[in-house]
């Protein structure tokens, strides 16, 4: 390997030049991920002071060329091959399977769908069995984590049935609604499977953070009014849970809450009693 | 001009390999890199004078051994791929080797700089859940807003062992002193770090955030060398002094500034996991060139 065969060439504002990528060819990109994604760039080195991302390089690259250019090409399918040897070393992951699925993570990879895909239906299908493949729980979430990117859920997906069997899988459930859903409408579609899924450990923490997106990308009116069109059949623990959510984000409730009901009607029959007025009167006007 | 250390160090070692480094260091001083000042890196070699492993002030013999596996890396390539390894799994056997740093010279609170989205991520997802992290890589959550939350919702309790200060054995770090640090401005901040490679990654999506931990949850803290900073060439080997607890510009690294900041301190520790940090890390902010 020559330093002349492969130079990454930088542009004045410190950017890497994709153009550089392109000359390279497939074979030079390759060895160049393996081994920054395995943290150990020779020729641009990372920034250990700072704890550099090695996949942050590889994302601004992208992000800067777009998904047309022929470099972006060169990187995806450098990045399939890097991914087809994970599965093919599984479970011994080479060292840089953990930083390619945060580079997937964060950006499109289009020729990756279909792997992700493969690997979201196996996961779907024995969870147990790829959670051992892949080093754990945690590391077969990262793999869903980064399918949500690139094999997302929609309608007419492949992975779509994946999705949905993954959202009956406990510790899966809420990937599954980060894979299914692109808006805070379709979150509400899933919610009462979810809900019913999700390990209640988890479930405010999930629903909080569900409520404070969608109140920040909608309007506070829109989101009440999905949740009050779709949101009928919910069980009551969840429509309390969204309430409580709706509340700590400063937001008005959208269900009628019966325990706040009756907290108002006892205090309002106090206040009645208190001030000996007829009370059957005044409690069918309120 | 080179340090005392480094003149002894190179003059312990037998002639091969004297001559095995004259070569390294011809060729570290032309390394052809964009954005490297390869001749700054071997002014670093040269100046080094803290690399003393458990040895004391003024003792040449780990840095000759430094030396020595230079050369003799160098000499065994064949390509300048295997060159550039030799030179980093050289700095990597020999991080964490600088002068010892006595702990009670040290202020009780550290600072470390970071701009990994990683950690960040692995922060959202252990404070605010699986569905935060996934906004947050998307960018449906805000860098600020994830800070914000984490804040407000942290637990260092949600930490694992899993989460480490920094991926590297050592981890360079600072605190706060005498002089000033501009605390709230990223770039400056940077600068005054002397952290520029930052700004490769992309215009305007870089961040610099804050972690804060006791000196005392940390341990094996020294000088920062040469082969700590690995290829940085604005790394600044610490001045040849022995280290005085009456001048405590002698006690510790301090950064090269850019950009007209002001030198800050920085010393090396031994890796720890992250829950050692007190609260929810600070976001600095973003980097703009």
């Amino acid at each position: 390997m020559k330093q002349k065969e492969f130079k990454l060439t930088f542009r004045d504002d410190g950017t890497i030049d994709p153009q550089c990528i392109e000359q390279a060819g497939l074979r030079w990109v390759k060895i160049w991920l393996v081994r920054r994604l395995s943290g150990d760039d020779p020729f641009v080195p990372l920034d250990k002071r700072v704890d550099e991302d090695p996949d942050a390089l590889v994302v601004g690259l992208l992000c800067d060329a777009g998904l047309a250019h022929p470099a972006s090409s060169l990187i995806s399918k450098a990045v399939l091959s890097l991914l087809d040897q994970s599965a093919k070393r599984a479970p011994e992951v080479p060292p840089y399977f953990s930083n390619t699925l945060r580079l997937c993570q964060q950006v499109r990879i289009p020729d990756t769908s279909t792997w992700f895909t493969d690997q979201l239906a196996q996961i779907a299908k024995a969870p147990a069995r790829a959670e051992k493949r892949w080093g754990g729980i945690e590391g077969t979430k990262e793999i869903v984590y980064a399918g949500a990117v690139q094999a997302p859920g929609l309608p007419s997906a492949a992975s779509r049935k994946a999705w949905q069997d993954l959202l009956k899988v406990p510790q899966y459930a809420t990937l599954a609604l980060t894979g299914l859903c692109r808006s805070f409408e379709d979150q509400v579609t899933h919610m009462k499977p979810w809900w019913r899924r999700c390990p209640t450990t988890e479930r405010d923490l999930e629903l909080n953070q569900m409520l404070f997106t969608g109140l920040k990308t909608e309007s506070e009116k829109a989101v009440l009014a999905i949740l009050k069109s779709s949101g009928g059949s919910f069980p009551a623990d969840l429509k309390e849970a969204i309430n409580r959510a709706l509340r700590e984000n400063g937001s008005r409730v959208v269900f009628s809450d019966s325990a706040e009901q009756n907290h108002s009607r006892e205090a309002l029959w106090g206040a009645i009693k208190g001030a000996g007025q007829k009370s059957q009167y005044v409690l069918a006007a309120a | 001009m080179a340090s005392q250390l480094y003149t002894l160090a190179q003059s312990s070692l037998p002639r091969p390999d004297q001559q095995r480094l004259s070569e390294f260091e011809t060729w570290l001083s032309d390394i052809n890199e964009p954005q490297l000042d390869s001749a700054r890196l071997l002014a670093n070699v040269r100046d080094e004078c803290h690399l003393v492993g458990a040895g004391n002030f003024g003792d040449p013999n780990e840095l000759a051994a430094f030396l020595k596996a230079c050369g003799q890396a160098h000499s065994k390539a064949t390509s300048e791929l295997q060159r550039r390894d030799g030179y980093s799994s050289t700095c990597s056997a020999f991080e964490l080797k600088g002068l010892g740093v006595e702990q009670t010279s040290l202020p009780p609170g550290f600072l470390r700089y970071s701009t990994s989205k990683t950690v960040v991520t692995t922060l959202v997802e252990r404070m605010l859940g699986k569905v935060a992290r996934r906004d947050f890589d998307s960018g449906l959550m805000s860098i600020e807003d994830a800070f914000n939350r984490i804040a407000i919702y942290w637990s260092a309790a949600r930490l694992t062992d899993a989460e480490m200060l920094a991926r590297s054995n050592a981890v360079f770090a600072t605190f706060e002193h005498n002089g000033t640090a501009p605390c709230d401005d990223a770039r400056a901040l940077a600068d005054a770090l002397a952290l520029p490679v930052l700004l490769r990654v992309g215009a305007g999506e870089e961040i610099l955030f804050e972690f804060l931990y006791q000196r005392d949850s940390v341990q094996g803290y020294r000088f920062p060398t040469v082969a700590d900073a690995g290829r940085f060439h604005l790394f600044q080997p610490a001045p040849e002094v022995v280290p005085d607890p009456a001048s405590q510009n002698t006690l510790w690294g301090w950064t090269r500034p850019l950009g007209g900041q002001q030198s800050q301190p920085e010393i090396v520790h031994e890796n720890a996991p992250l829950r050692v940090i007190d609260s929810a890390p600070r976001l600095v902010g973003r980097m703009t060139v």
